[in-house]
């Protein structure tokens, strides 16, 4: 029984060395064999221009809603807006919706605007795109709009389509202001339109309702 | 009494493309009225209206046109008869035209004054009613 013993105890005291040591190797590898660490891409963040950013102050998608006097909803939204020279703003991408409570939508896009809350004026400038509830698609350079008011001024040249017809005036002025709330369109500065009726069979049709 | 007037010139091609310049245009959709202002004047093919203001009244469904009504002075030029008259209501589903107030009709050398044109374009068939004279190979100048 005692030689047994000895080697056991002998194979403990080796055991008691060798299994810590084996500890210590294992866990230096941890730090040897780790990935490098690149403390530069370990935070992603934006390019953005900082200093740029604080020097003008704007807002992203800029709203403003607002109910004209002939109760049509008025919704200005636009893709930024910044602070102009004077108490207004202007605006990029705008985009303008003008919604009777029957619920026919006149739309205008642009591409900028400046809107003047206080005086409660709104102009869209550049690549003026109008589309009435009637169906026209009209296009201009300006276009002008009161704020409480549902009346859309084009001053300058503008042009017109709608299936089979095509038109262009001095200018335009759309209000709300017929019978039952619809809208009236009254083109001014020489009127030029040409219509195409679509089917030879259809009586000889002149203009068709914008 | 009623004279029986031959249209042929005035024949219309339906299909034909409408130009139409004036100085302003207004277009209502709730009256489904549009109104031109102005110098009107409307191409249809070799027909020519001129008027200083024209009505254009649409149907109940909004699209298609019912009426054209030209007032305060109207002449229609076609290829071979010119017609004047104060007042001038054209209708298009049945291609009726009415034309009243002094008219004179002029085709080729004779010249047809009465109060009222009632003229069917389609089938280039007319009646001049009230009062009619009939003028031939007069002087340009002589009117009733």
């Amino acid at each position: 029984m005692r030689k047994r013993d000895k080697a056991h105890s002998r194979l403990v005291s080796l055991l008691k060395v060798g299994l810590p040591l084996t500890a210590l190797a294992l866990l230096s590898t941890v730090f040897l064999l780790a990935r490098t660490l690149d403390p530069e891409d370990a935070l992603p963040w934006a390019t953005v221009d900082i200093e740029e950013l604080l020097r003008d102050p704007r807002l992203t998608a800029p709203q403003y809603a607002g109910v004209t006097e002939e109760g049509d909803e008025i919704l200005f939204t636009a893709a930024r807006a910044w602070p102009g020279a004077a108490t207004g703003a202007h605006a990029a991408e705008p985009v303008l919706r003008l919604i009777s409570p029957a619920g026919e939508e006149t739309r205008a896009v642009a591409e900028t605007a400046r809107i003047e809350p206080t005086a409660g004026e709104l102009t869209l400038q550049t690549a003026v795109q109008l589309t009435t509830a009637g169906g026209y698609l009209m296009t201009t350079e300006k276009l002008d709009l009161k704020l409480d008011r549902s009346a859309l001024t084009a001053p300058g040249e503008i042009r017109a389509e709608a299936p089979g017809t095509q038109l262009e005036a001095g200018s335009m002025q759309l209000t709300r202001t017929g019978a039952k709330g619809g809208e009236v369109v009254v083109f001014k500065g020489g009127v030029r339109l040409l219509y195409q009726p679509q089917s030879a069979s259809s009586p000889s049709a002149p203009p068709s309702a914008p | 009494q009623g004279t029986s007037v031959g249209f042929s010139g005035l024949k219309q091609d339906p299909g034909a493309p409408v130009e139409v310049t004036s100085e302003t245009l207004s277009i209502d959709r709730d009256a489904g009225l549009a109104i031109l202002e102005g110098e009107v004047l409307v191409i249809q093919g070799e027909m020519r209206l001129t008027a200083p203001r024209v009505e254009v009244i649409y149907g109940t469904e909004g699209q298609q046109i019912k009426e054209i009504h030209a007032q305060g002075g109207v002449t229609i030029v076609t290829a071979a008869d010119a017609a004047e008259a104060r007042e001038a209501r054209y209708d298009v589903a049945t291609g009726g035209l009415v034309m009243s107030g002094d008219v004179l009709l002029t085709q080729g050398p004779s010249t047809i004054a009465g109060e009222r044109l009632v003229a069917d374009l389609r089938s280039g068939t007319g009646r001049m009613e009230g009062r009619v004279k009939t003028l031939f190979n007069t002087e340009p100048k002589a009117g009733n």
